[in-house]
């Protein structure tokens, strides 16, 4: 048996696993053409709930861990095709033709013609579920100088450090729940920003081209290639198009395989403090042969003590 | 059974263990285990066992000997007195049940909930020469004559005695026996691990008061001087869980499920902490 063990029990691993999962909360941004239209988004997430259970397997299960996107913010490029009304004869005579046309307008000749934010924080949802193993390193701060002791490192604040990490056996991310009010401000804007678009246009004009385009919001929908399931075509464009569900597994498997540690401890580790006037230098205890397993009780940590 | 069925957390330390944290404890504070006049500590050659030190105690300054005044001649008012040191070394643990070294009869058999200890303890003292002694005598004799030592003052303060100066240190070591538990107590730090001496014993030295009186005066030493610098905060057993989630760690209190906190067991000393959920 190991000089040292300590025993976690799930209760506390979970709290373990809190304050990683709380700690968790990268962005990203980025564009990309998809032909028809075009999207920019700046997203990040952080994750909440979540339940743990550990496996006598000497692994962990975490399953249902929420993916609260926030902030999603996206930005459509459309380019609808191009409208021109008017331009007919209104009057003509003979032998010599039309004398009076209708002047011609035509709108949508950019591209794209119309950009439409879209703020969906925290209207997305997705669930992580996964199995990790505990994965047991070292490690050396950066801001440790070559010349330091130990102690001068402790000092410092800079002690190199045992650390656990989830190292992910599996993972997997589904897109849960598109809140119904993500259809309702794609609506919303749209219809804002062809508005704006065809404000300049005198009140005929702009119910003519209505009345020529049908409901607007449908030939965006369209363009957009949104057929009849609104979370279908997000889950496309969130997870394929953009990648970003892909991003988040990396994200999560890489923060918990190495940037945020479910616990840690000092090596050497101080067993008795800074005493005295002088002061007397504090005890402190090399630790080797660190390992972590986990049954379906509780994660044990064990160690030596090194020479 | 788990470890925390009935606690957050479990923590064990195996006697193998305390005896290796003994090792580095005796490097890094070898003061806490070497005692000695101030000529000890400035002739550390001179001690009655070498002391090996970690480099960062020399780095940092730290004395290897923790320094006492010398131990006073009687008949010279305070004014004069002996160097001497006091060390504690090759320290043994053993946890119930107690298998580590044999203990003597009258420490034998250990109790359940108890630790068993063995170590060297060595006493040196610096033996004036007899010529310098004769006059030193004369001097006390002068001085005497002169008022200036006057044994009726015995309120007044004193400086410590001067050692008188020697060529040899007489060192003899006897092999001491202390049985302890763990009391747990409150202090302004939090909850702390406080061993406690429970039985001490050296082994056949004749005669028996001369035993006793040195029994007496190395349990006093561990009692007073020792121990209460070994204490340790319960947290220090758990790594900082506590201050790692933010919450508190407190001892798991006693109950039929956990009738021993901490327990000096399995030769295990073991804790068990609840987190305050």
């Amino acid at each position: 048996m190991a000089d040292f063990n300590v025993a976690a029990s799930e209760r506390t691993f979970e709290e373990l696993f809190a304050r990683v999962r709380d700690s968790i909360s990268p962005s990203t941004m980025g564009s990309r053409d998809l032909g028809p239209f075009s999207v920019q988004w700046a997203a990040g997430f952080r994750l909440e709930g979540g339940s743990i259970e550990l496996q006598a397997d000497n692994s962990v299960r975490i399953s249902e861990l929420d993916v609260v996107y926030d902030p999603l913010s996206l930005t459509l490029g459309v380019d609808i095709p191009r409208i021109c009304i008017g331009g007919f004869c209104i009057f003509a005579l003979p032998f010599v033709g039309c004398v009076l046309r209708a002047p011609r307008i035509c709108i949508f000749e950019a591209d794209p013609d119309i950009s439409l934010p879209l703020n969906i924080s925290g209207l997305v949802t997705s669930e992580i579920s996964g199995a990790f193993r505990i994965n047991t390193s070292y490690f050396v701060d950066p801001g440790r100088l070559p010349t330091m002791t130990d102690l001068d490192a402790f000092d410092a604040g800079v002690p190199n450090k045992w650390q656990f990490f989830l190292d992910p056996i599996w993972l997997d991310i589904d897109l849960i729940d598109t809140s119904d009010t993500v259809g309702n401000i794609l609506d919303a804007a749209i219809d804002n920003v062809v508005d704006g678009l065809l404000g300049f246009l005198p009140g005929w004009a702009r119910d003519l081209i209505k009345a020529i385009l049908g409901p607007i919001v449908d030939l965006v929908r369209a363009v957009l290639d949104i057929v009849d399931d609104l979370d279908e075509w997000l889950s496309n464009l969130l997870g394929v198009s953009i990648g970003l569900f892909d991003w988040v597994a990396t994200q999560v498997a890489d923060i918990l395989a190495a940037q945020f540690p479910i616990f840690e401890f000092d090596d050497p580790y101080q067993v008795l403090g800074y005493s005295g006037p002088v002061p007397l230098i504090p005890v402190a205890i090399p630790l080797r042969d660190v390992d972590a397993v986990v049954d379906d009780d509780e994660m044990t940590i064990s160690a030596n003590v090194g020479a | 059974m788990a470890l925390t069925d009935h606690s957050d957390v479990f923590g064990s330390v195996q006697e193998d263990g305390f005896n290796r944290i003994f090792q580095h404890l005796l490097l890094q504070r070898p003061s806490l285990f070497s005692y000695g006049t101030q000529w000890f500590q400035s002739n550390p050659q001179h001690l009655c066992h070498r002391i090996k030190f970690h480099p960062e105690v020399q780095r940092r300054g730290n004395p290897l000997v923790s320094v006492e005044d010398p131990l006073p001649v009687p008949g010279t008012g305070g004014r004069f007195g002996l160097d001497f040191c006091a060390q504690l070394v090759d320290v043994k643990l053993d946890l119930h049940p107690n298998n580590g070294f044999n203990l003597p009869g009258e420490l034998d058999p250990l109790p359940r909930q108890q630790g068993a200890l063995t170590a060297r303890f060595c006493v040196g003292l610096r033996c004036p020469d007899a010529g310098l002694s004769h006059q030193l005598g004369d001097q006390v004799a002068f001085e005497l004559e002169q008022g200036k030592i006057d044994p009726r003052q015995d309120d007044a303060p004193r400086l410590p005695p001067t050692p008188i100066p020697g060529e040899r240190v007489i060192c003899f070591c006897l092999d001491v026996f202390a049985t302890f538990g763990i009391d747990r107590i409150i202090t302004a730090q939090g909850e702390v691990l406080v061993p406690r001496l429970r039985g001490f014993e050296i082994v056949d030295i004749r005669p028996e008061g001369l035993e006793n009186a040195m029994e007496c005066y190395v349990e006093a030493t561990l009692r007073v001087g020792i121990l209460p610098r070994l204490r340790f905060a319960v947290d220090v057993f758990i790594d900082g869980l506590g201050d790692f989630l933010g919450l508190a760690p407190a001892l798991t209190p006693l109950s039929p499920d956990v009738p021993n906190n901490p327990a000096i067991e399995e030769d295990q000393l073991k804790v068990f902490v609840s987190l305050g959920f």
